[in-house]
């Protein structure tokens, strides 16, 4: 054998040699993966199958997973030998992350921890047992079906759908608000107690959806009922307080005599309506109904002025309302939210009896219109919320006229929550004029506290806050970058 | 690492890379922040996890240059000389990116200032917010080092590290796709509607529990949970030893 051979078959075992070790590292660096990837999978898949519900801390300040002390006083006041039972109608996901069901599973098990046998949950799927729907409501009363839940107490049964346990932002669509201890807390209160009073919502004039007025009522003891315009139109006698909410077309004239009939004796109503929905509706009648308190509803749209109480730049009209001093102690600001409002003022009458007070009132820069035309003028202190009643007379009337719906409305309420500033004035009002209810007042848990100092956020401020966050910080930025990128670029 | 991890940090600021993509972060944060302080709110927890939607295009310019860039111009043979170990090289890099975004976060920080001034509210949430924040910035980070790690073309691991990204952005959407796509083409057999849907929904559901946005979402709220951020750590941690991987695969292979 050569030398040349020797040299060259060295040379191909070397080769193998680094063949052999190649293949071993890359089937080590393969392997390697291959069982770091399944150990982290199994780790996780474990972790969340036997510790995920456990480390679990709801440090929220409002405690989305926890009964508040309302809820935990009405159920310390339930007799010890009461039996509130909730049942999911459904089989109880092995997951509930992702889904509106994890905030109120954890919480109706917190219910059943600190009720300490008060309150039992369980879940039963009507798909394998299909009797249980007419075990707990016999009747068909309260319309149960899967995938809710339904709240038993002594024969009488309520039914609750998660999805209605929130308020949703009418255009994006997220939760704005957490209902689902005060839905259900509610729902116990009013099948332990039975509604303190009932309220009649006037329906078929082009109004919208009041289900989150109704919410609000029931959070107070109240029930709703619809109240249908027609020609027979009369106030029921059980009619406890009569809402006119957001309606686009006037009411008619025999409307117009029940519900002011309806006053005269002694009714309470709220009506709210605005200048967005239908221009030009003069409410003639419904002026009617409401002068016989002293209150009437301009057809002019009120248009603020002074920019400390213009919002979003004034943009659709948005604006801040002050509210009247002695309604303050209703409030938590001493402002709310409007837009275009229409102007409420005392009406022509000159009757001793009627007491009548502003609610809501604008600057005194404000003026009054018609959106089409630029003419606004009479500028001067103007009321957006009127409030009425009679003066030295056993069970008065109490009526509240509002000239905007940013109270009462279901786009208002869904946008900006249950506590915000305007929803918890209105539920005090309503409040004041029950104050014998019984209910118990859950709040609701926001879930983002979002409001700011409205007086803060004026034109100027939004302008300066454009000019630095927009414009001065990522221009800085910018340039700062060119800079650097022209001393580098020949280095 | 320290090395490794300053020579990655201050290169942010020697380049125009680092500064837009502060500028960019701040002006989509501002405009956000804006909108909302125009309307008298200031969501801070939604400014946050809403940003990080965004970071499916923050992630890939930060990371695309990590080890791509020293691929391109040779230096890489410096991460084989020098006297630190492939895993330090790699964990410097990842700390030099998330660094950034600890700058980035700064914006926030302006932006919970002006609401304090306000009068608003900077609650918990604020505080789980940004945990998710920083949490989910680690693992896409060190997806998209992984992807910068796999070719010396900046702009071809931005936009494989864009599509991984995307693809865990889009798991709970795709999970939706997945359980639809299941049930119809199962439907054509001989098995019962429930047994279908069941079908579908445990895929769903897998599919799904990859998500790392959708295991955060109740962070905002102040509500924190364990199991998320073990998640994010831990398939963070795959996507670095991949990277490890792929760089001490040099050290063997024959290409």
């Amino acid at each position: 054998m050569s030398t040349n051979q020797k040299s060259s078959d060295k040379g191909k075992n070397t080769n193998k040699s680094v063949d052999k070790r190649n293949i071993s590292l890359k089937w080590f660096s393969i392997g390697s993966v291959v069982i770091l990837i399944a150990i982290v999978l199994f780790v996780n898949i474990l972790f969340d199958a036997a510790l995920g519900d456990k480390f679990v801390f709801d440090m929220s300040s409002t405690g989305q997973h926890t009964i508040s002390q309302p809820t935990r006083d009405f159920i310390d006041s339930l007799p010890a030998d009461a039996n509130i039972r909730v049942v999911g109608l459904f089989e109880k996901p092995d997951t509930i992350a992702g889904s509106v069901l994890e905030y109120v599973i954890p919480l109706l098990d917190d219910y059943a921890e600190k009720s300490q046998g008060k309150i039992v949950v369980d879940y039963v799927d009507p798909a394998v047992n299909p009797a249980i729907i007419s075990e707990l409501d016999p009747e068909g009363i309260a319309g149960l079906e899967a995938n809710t839940f339904a709240v038993y107490y002594n024969g009488r049964v309520q039914s609750v759908s998660a999805y209605d346990c929130f308020a949703f932002d009418q255009y994006a669509g997220y939760p704005t608000a957490n209902l689902v201890e005060a839905t259900f807390t509610n729902a116990m209160v009013t099948l332990v107690n039975g509604f303190s009073h009932k309220a009649y919502f006037v329906s078929g004039l082009q109004e919208g959806p009041h289900t989150q007025l109704t919410k609000v009522l029931s959070s107070v003891g109240i029930e709703s009922a619809e109240l249908p315009a027609s020609s027979s139109f009369a106030v029921p006698s059980d009619c406890d307080l009569l809402i006119i909410n957001g309606i686009n077309i006037d009411i008619t004239e025999g409307m117009a005599s029940a519900i002011s009939e309806y006053l005269n004796n002694g009714g309470d109503a709220i009506v709210a309506v605005n200048y967005f929905n239908n221009s030009t509706e003069q409410f003639v009648n419904l002026n009617n109904a409401i002068s016989v308190m002293g209150v009437a509803i301009d057809p002019y749209m009120l248009l603020e002025n002074d920019p400390s109480m213009l919002l979003n730049n004034g943009l659709y009209n948005q604006s801040l309302l002050n509210v009247s001093e002695p309604f303050q102690s209703l409030a938590t600001s001493a402002t709310v939210r409007a837009s275009y409002c229409r102007v409420v003022r005392p009406a022509d009458v000159n009757v001793s009896y009627i007491k009548s007070s502003p609610v809501l009132f604008s600057s005194e820069y404000a003026t009054t219109g018609i959106d089409t035309t630029t003419s606004f003028t009479n500028q001067g202190y103007h009321y957006v919320g009127m409030y009425s009643t009679f003066d030295g007379v056993t069970n008065a009337p109490h009526l509240y006229v509002f000239g905007t719906t940013d109270l009462t409305s279901d786009d208002y309420i869904s946008n900006f929550g249950y506590n915000d500033a305007n929803v918890v004035l209105i539920r005090n009002i309503i409040r004041s004029m029950f104050p014998s209810e019984i209910s118990v007042i859950v709040p609701s848990k926001p879930m983002n506290d979002v409001s700011l100092d409205a007086t803060k956020v004026t034109v100027k401020s939004v302008n300066v806050m454009t000019a630095f966050l927009l414009v001065v910080i990522p221009l800085a930025l910018v340039v700062v970058g060119v800079v650097v990128y022209g001393k580098r670029k020949n280095l | 690492m320290l090395a490794v991890f300053k020579r990655e940090f201050f290169s942010y600021f020697k380049s125009p890379v680092g500064y837009i993509a502060l500028a960019l972060f701040a002006f989509i944060s501002g405009y956000m922040y804006v909108n909302m302080f125009a309307y008298a709110q200031a969501n801070i927890p939604s400014e946050i996890i809403t940003m990080i939607s965004f970071f499916v295009i923050f992630v890939p310019i930060i990371t695309m240059g990590l080890l791509s860039e020293d691929k391109k111009r040779g230096t890489e043979i410096l991460f084989y000389t020098s006297p630190v170990s492939l895993f330090e090289v790699v964990m410097g890099k990842f700390l030099a990116a998330l660094s950034l975004f600890g700058i980035m976060y700064v914006n926030i920080i302006i932006h919970m200032i002006i609401t304090k001034s306000s009068s608003g509210t900077v609650g918990i949430g604020v505080v789980g917010a940004s945990i998710v924040f920083f949490f989910v910035a680690a693992l896409y980070i060190a997806i998209g080092l992984f992807a910068s790690s796999l070719s010396d073309s900046q702009i071809v691991s931005a936009i494989l590290s864009f599509v991984i990204l995307l693809f865990f952005q889009m798991l709970s959407t795709l999970s939706t796709f997945i359980s639809n796509g299941i049930t119809s083409a199962l439907s054509a057999g001989s098995m019962g509607a429930d047994k279908l849907s069941a079908i579908g929904e445990k895929v769903a559901y897998a599919v799904k529990w990859l998500d790392p946005i959708a295991k955060t979402q109740q962070f905002r709220y102040g509500v924190f949970s364990v199991f998320p951020l073990v998640y994010c750590v831990s398939v963070a941690l795959v996507f670095l030893y991949l990277t490890y991987r792929v760089l001490e695969k040099k050290r063997w292979s024959q290409k």
